[in-house]
């Protein structure tokens, strides 16, 4: 083994701090999720929804038919015409935002560790819509199968997401669970619709696609946030070299190589068609991809890159 | 193409081929680590994979190209040659010329002939016994060199550095060079090669002959049923100059007078020019320029080379002197662009003539001119021989023992240890011989009657020079450190006197004996040749200096008035020294027989006993591969390096 290589020297976030400190709390003040779809939801939010309802908004006139509820007549046009029209108002719906986190065991890997940087974006994108009274969702898939928290909202459950998100672990036990598997199980209890966030390395084998289309096709913003470490961005570089035996972390298969320019040239060239191709399956899904270095900031990632990718503004 | 260590890449392939085989079935232990997911990471499929547990062989482009080179490798390990016909195995004889001829620079760089043969010899024996692990060529060689006279360099053996250490101590000579000695040696050996086992008869040996082509009797050497491969070194169309002969008269009317002359030989089909230099002892004293003649006739066959005679202006030189003709400018072989003679000091000789008449000796010997003579008829003078006499003639009676000096004995016993006395004959007559020898420089009689000539058994080293119908009439011989002629007749009672080769034989046996004029000299020696030397009997401890300068100790056991020296390798003014109450010393011309040896024209074929040869042309010559294996083993590495480093930036 090659020392320290793919290893995260740092702690674990432990604390709720660890996970949000103050200054990204700070940064994120004002910020609120923003989906391309009106969507429609279970709970009266603080979302604009295409439904006619309740809401403040004036949206449009129909005629009255028996049975509508006479409160919504506009009398003055029955003044004016003689004639009885109903006022339809725009109905204010809460948002469902469902965060998926890749908890398999290629993501306890790099340095710093994907599954580390991935539970601080959850955290920080769970505080947001939780801030927005949105309806939160996060789910997890990996060895230890599927778990879920379901269905938070207001401020008040931020410190009940960020438990939640330290007692997940990345299990070292072996499990059959993938990304399309996971999906096809969290997709049916979806409730609501909105937005969807993976935040995975998408590095399992297979054509993604399939597991895409179930979350984003049911009219939710998707948005894939490929994480990769900078170990995997560029192995030789960070001093990946010599005669290995190089052991996958998830499936315990090996593969025999001598690391070599030309062995580091074609592991590049493979990694930039799996990206591209993620990339491409979120666009086919109306969806959006961002492939995000584990060793970013947090801030900068929300304010920048989401912010430009439409999640937030 | 032979493997010649085929076990040793064997053993080799069977440790290391598993070993990288066993690279890639066992796994490497590599680092674990854990990744999020490894299905961005490729395979490496090139990798040397791990040490346990093992895992299955796959192809793999680096495993093929490593095993190639490994396979490469033990290619080189194993030695593979393309030879020529003559392989491994059995016995060979390399035969070698070491021949004035192969001094000749015309070979690649300038260099001679003698080392071309060598390097090709090198090559047969790295040939015949390939060093390397493992290495045994399974045959043994024998090396023969072949001068004057044939030497063993090295007796069979499978010790390849033994027969590259022969070759290295072998030296060219001044001689000639043949090759029916070296071949008569090589089959000896070839056919009873373990003194041990006198019947151990083998298969016959391979012959390898390394020449010029040179050698003078390849036209009557039977090669049998044995074959010779012959390595042909030098050009064939290499001219040449040489000084072919010298010779030092002095004039009959002044022997004071010294007149030289030389013959100067082109073995060239062209004219040539040259400049031609005499030296007296050491001192240059007449360059002349002269023109040589073409040769005419086609080599090989009835060649002559251009001969320019040289007549030098005579000079008056009393004492001994070495006389050396040189031509100036070098050819291609510089070792017979000088010959040399000695002209013997000019006096008189002092001759006792000993017995009970000695009247009529003593007339014929005053006739001779440069003598004083005396008679000697009391027994009581015998004590006087020793300090007196230059040339003692025995005639009718015979000393207690062997005179201490020069003795010309005429019908007397004498006291030899080479001669045999045996019953007399009632009369014989003289038979044609073909024997040449100073005494008879003059020549033979044409035909002789002699009645009552002695009984002689030749039991030593006396050389006959008349022999009659019934036995020897006249001997020559050295002992107890003087020249001995021997008349085995009384002149008088022969038709002899009456014939002009009486007084000639007389002339030039007391100029022999007393070591006087052209006759008394030693024979001019040829290169090659053993020189006895005549020393005063107390003399125990000769140095003989070589025209090289080499200087060699020759131990003389006592009272033996004679020592041996040579075969002389080298042409040229030898000095002979020797210390003791009669120390003195002795200047030998040794002539190099460039009648045969300057000619360095060759023949297109070369024929042995009249068949041609079979040649070593060079096509089929050994030639290790093992350099071009490992070349190509490098190769297939440095393309492994470039497929895996492609695998490594790709």
């Amino acid at each position: 083994m090659i020392h320290g290589f793919g290893q995260d020297p740092a702690a674990p976030p432990e604390t709720i701090e660890d996970l949000l400190g103050p200054q990204l709390l700070a940064a994120m003040e004002g910020l609120e999720l923003t989906s391309k779809k009106v969507l429609a939801g279970k709970l009266h939010g603080e979302r604009r929804s295409r439904r006619r309802g309740f809401s403040i908004d004036f949206a449009d006139y129909r005629p009255y038919v028996a049975g509508d509820d006479l409160r919504y007549v506009d009398w003055n046009v029955y003044a004016r015409l003689d004639a009885l029209f109903l006022k339809l108002y725009l109905d204010e719906e809460d948002l469902s935002v469902l965060l998926l986190l890749d908890a398999t065991p290629s993501m306890d890997w790099g340095a710093p560790s994907k599954w580390n940087f991935a539970r601080r974006v959850a955290m920080a994108i769970g505080s947001i819509s939780l801030a927005s009274r949105h309806r939160l969702s996060v789910a997890t898939w990996g060895s230890h199968g599927v778990t879920y928290l379901r269905d938070l909202r207001g401020r008040s459950r931020t410190a009940e997401l960020g438990r939640w998100l330290l007692n997940r672990e990345v299990a070292d036990a072996d499990g059959d669970e993938t990304f399309e598997s996971g999906t096809r199980t969290i997709a049916p209890t979806r409730r609501g619709r909105g937005i969807v966030v993976v935040l995975s390395d998408f590095l399992g084998e297979g054509d993604p696609l399939p597991a895409l289309r179930l979350l984003g096709g049911g009219g939710d913003d998707l948005h894939c946030l490929q994480i990769l470490s900078p170990q995997e961005l560029d192995p030789g570089a960070c001093g990946l070299a010599g005669d290995l035996r190089l052991e996958d972390s998830e499936d315990g298969t090996t593969r025999e190589v001598t690391v070599t320019p030309a062995l580091l040239r074609a592991y590049r060239t493979r990694l930039d068609e799996r990206v591209t191709l993620i990339r491409d399956a979120a666009r086919r899904c109306g969806g959006s991809h961002l492939a995000v270095p584990s060793d970013s900031d947090v801030e900068s990632l929300l304010l920048d890159e989401l912010r430009r990718g439409g999640l937030v503004r | 193409m032979t493997l010649f260590t085929p076990w040793a890449a064997f053993w080799l392939l069977l440790a290391l081929v598993p070993l990288l085989l066993a690279l890639y079935l066992l796994r490497l232990r590599r680092a674990r680590q854990v990744v999020p997911s490894t299905s961005l990471w490729m395979e490496a499929a090139e990798d040397i994979q791990a040490n346990v547990p093992f895992q299955r062989l796959r192809l793999n482009l680096l495993l093929a190209l490593q095993l190639l080179a490994l396979l490469l490798v033990g290619l080189a390990v194993a030695q593979p040659r393309f030879e020529s016909a003559a392989g491994r195995g059995g016995r060979t004889v390399l035969l070698i010329d070491r021949s004035a001829s192969m001094k000749a620079n015309d070979g690649e760089g300038n260099r001679s002939r003698f080392d071309d043969a060598i390097k090709q010899a090198v090559e047969a024996i790295e040939r015949l016994h390939p060093g390397g692990w493992f290495a045994d060529s399974g045959g043994s060689t024998m090396i023969v060199s072949l001068g004057e006279t044939a030497r063993i360099e090295q007796p069979f053996t499978s010790s390849r550095r033994a027969l590259l250490d022969a070759l290295g101590r072998m030296t060219p000579a001044d001689t000639r060079g043949r090759l029916s000695e070296g071949l008569a040696m090589a089959r000896a050996w070839a056919s009873q090669p373990d003194p041990d086992n006198p019947r151990a008869i083998g298969e016959p040996a391979r012959m390898e002959l390394f020449t010029d082509g040179g050698l003078v009797d390849l036209v009557n050497v039977a090669t049998r049923d044995n074959p010779i491969l012959v390595h042909l070194v030098g050009q064939a169309d290499t001219p040449n100059r040489s000084v072919q002969s010298v010779v030092a008269a002095r004039l009959p009317d002044d022997p004071d007078e010294v007149q030289v002359f030389a013959s100067l030989v082109n073995w060239s089909g062209e004219p040539a020019e040259a400049s031609v230099q005499m030296a007296l002892n050491g001192t240059a004293v007449h360059i002349e320029d002269v023109t040589l003649p073409a040769g005419r006739g086609e080599v090989g066959a009835d060649f002559k080379p251009g001969v320019r005679d040289i007549v030098f202006t005579s000079f008056k030189r009393p004492e001994q002197v070495l006389v050396q003709v040189s031509l100036l400018y070098p050819d291609a072989l510089e070792v017979d662009d000088m010959d040399c003679t000695v002209a013997p000091a000019n006096g008189d000789v002092s001759i006792g003539v000993y017995g009970p008449d000695t009247e009529l000796m003593v007339r014929a010997m005053k006739s001779l001119g440069r003598t004083q003579v005396r008679s000697l008829i009391s027994t009581e003078d015998q004590e006087l021989f020793p300090e007196s006499d230059d040339v003692l003639v025995l005639v009718g009676k015979t000393p207690d023992s062997l005179p201490d000096v020069p003795t010309l004995s005429v019908n007397v016993p004498l006291p030899s240890r080479h001669l045999r006395w045996t019953a007399a004959r009632e009369f014989d007559s003289i038979v044609p011989g073909t024997e040449r020898h100073p005494v008879l420089r003059g020549g033979p009689p044409r035909d002789l009657w002699v009645a009552n000539p002695q009984g002689i058994e030749v039991t030593g080293v006396a050389q006959i020079l008349l022999e009659g119908v019934g036995g020897p009439l006249v001997l020559a011989w050295e002992e107890g450190g003087h020249r001995r002629v021997h008349v085995a007749f009384d002149p008088a009672e022969s038709t002899w006197p009456w014939d002009q080769s009486f007084m000639t034989f007389l002339v030039d046996a007391v100029d022999w004996l007393a070591r006087r004029g052209d006759a008394g000299g030693i024979e001019p020696p040829v290169a090659g040749d053993v020189v006895t030397i005549p020393l005063p009997s107390d003399v125990s401890r000769v140095t003989a200096t070589s025209p090289g300068g080499e200087q060699q100790v020759l131990q003389v056991p006592a009272g033996r008035g004679s020592t041996q020296l040579g075969p002389l390798e080298e042409a040229g003014p030898w000095l002979v020294m020797w210390d003791g109450l009669s120390s003195g010393h002795q200047l030998i011309a040794a002539h190099l027989p460039s009648e045969d040896e300057g000619q360095l024209l060759r023949a297109a074929e070369i024929r042995i006993g009249g068949v041609p040869a079979e040649l070593d042309s060079g096509v089929g010559r050994a030639a290790a591969l093992w350099p071009w294996a490992i070349a190509a083993s490098l190769l297939v590495l440095l393309i492994e390096w470039g497929v895996y480093t492609r695998r490594l930036v790709r």
